[in-house]
């Protein structure tokens, strides 16, 4: 009896790693997609402000990544991974459905542009649509520490 | 123009001066445009329009010295006592007609063009933090993570703030409009109202149109000339 407890009780804490590790990888890699969509976005805001030559590659390329990113991004916000190390707000968790939602936006609208822009008439008169929401997301449902 | 319009024209008097509604209606074209460019991301776009905004702002501060009677500081403020008096008069239902501002309306004014500089200013100092990547405003480079964040606050909350002053100050002008039958919607696009019984004014005396030119052009080198030697 004291034996299966103990198995018991080792499967318990097993669990519980799991799921600790569960929720630390989906923090993790979830961080990973976000900071890609930053690094990909910089030069393109470099454009925007005129600091920088237009890019048709490079633009492209940040549209991709948006794309691909939002496809992945709404599963990795799972509930076990509230806290930690993150600046996920718990708003999240409260409208997971209209949060989905934001990434479903963002991956239309990054194919949408992708299709559009050609040049750099093109790109300047449909990016802002995409990096709005940005801006959306991180208004609600970011903590800025 | 036929008679009967000229007539009706002529019987009206003059409630707001010209340079004071193309003020007003500047403003509030500004203030939309510039919520619908961070809307849409359209940065560069959005720190000139807070430019103007400013300029705005600087203007109607020297223009409610010079300007217009109805758009000058000193004839539309009344104390925070008489303001309140105005409120309750209002809700027993026999408060006093004004040809310009009402005491309750002059503090809205006051309030939306303090709001409307809070943002501009704050918006001078501000980014899209924490990332500074997408926006800054033209003193925003060079400072510390702590004081972008801060403006970054300021210019949130005063947004807010700002939306609830709109909304207050569009249900006030509807109630007037509406309940209390003031035309002062009309007046803030033609100038003019119907003759009556005013409390502040029988009629305004508009401003000089060159003193309006000179109070733009001061405030238009005010803001970009500021901001360009303090950067």
């Amino acid at each position: 009896m004291k034996f299966s407890k103990s198995v018991a009780a080792l499967g318990l804490v097993a669990a519980i790693g799991v799921g600790v590790a569960h929720a630390a990888s989906a923090i993790e890699e979830r961080q990973s997609i976000l900071k890609g969509f930053g690094d990909d976005t910089r030069p393109v805001a470099g454009m925007l402000k005129g600091e920088a030559p237009f890019d048709l590659a490079k633009v492209k390329t940040a549209l991709a990544t948006y794309a691909n990113g939002s496809a992945k991004l709404p599963a990795l916000f799972p509930d076990d991974s509230k806290t930690g190390k993150t600046e996920a707000s718990p708003k999240i968790w409260e409208e997971k459905a209209k949060f989905d939602g934001l990434f479903a936006k963002l991956k239309s609208d990054a194919e949408t542009a992708s299709a559009a822009i050609a040049d750099e008439a093109s790109f300047k008169a449909n990016i802002g649509k995409v990096l709005g929401n940005c801006k959306a997301c991180h208004d609600d449902y970011r903590i800025k520490k | 123009m036929t008679d009967a319009v000229a007539a009706a024209r002529l019987d009206k008097v003059l409630a707001w001066d010209g340079p004071t509604r193309l003020f007003k209606w500047g403003l509030v074209a500004a203030v939309a445009s510039a919520w619908v460019s961070d809307e849409l991301a359209m940065t560069s776009w959005h720190v000139v329009n807070g430019k103007i905004v400013l300029a705005l702002v600087v203007f109607r501060l020297l223009w409610g010295v010079v300007g217009g009677s109805t758009a000058r500081f000193s004839q539309f403020l009344r104390s925070p006592a008489a303001s309140f008096r105005y409120g309750l008069d209002l809700l027993k239902g026999r408060e006093g007609h004004y040809l310009g501002h009402n005491p309750l309306g002059a503090w809205m004014v006051v309030a939306l063009i303090g709001l409307a500089a809070v943002m501009g200013i704050s918006g001078l100092f501000n980014a899209d933090y924490p990332d500074r990547m997408l926006i800054d405003g033209p003193f925003a480079a060079k400072l510390s993570d702590a004081a972008v964040h801060l403006a970054h606050r300021i210019h949130s909350i005063g947004f807010k703030l700002l939306e609830l002053a709109v909304l207050l100050h569009v249900a006030a002008v509807g109630f007037h409009a509406v309940v209390k039958k003031d035309p002062l919607i009309p007046a803030m696009v033609t100038g003019r109202k119907p003759p009556g019984d005013y409390v502040d004014a029988a009629k305004a005396t508009p401003g000089s149109i060159v003193a309006a030119i000179v109070c733009l052009a001061v405030a238009v080198a005010i803001v970009w000339g500021g901001i360009a030697l303090a950067k």
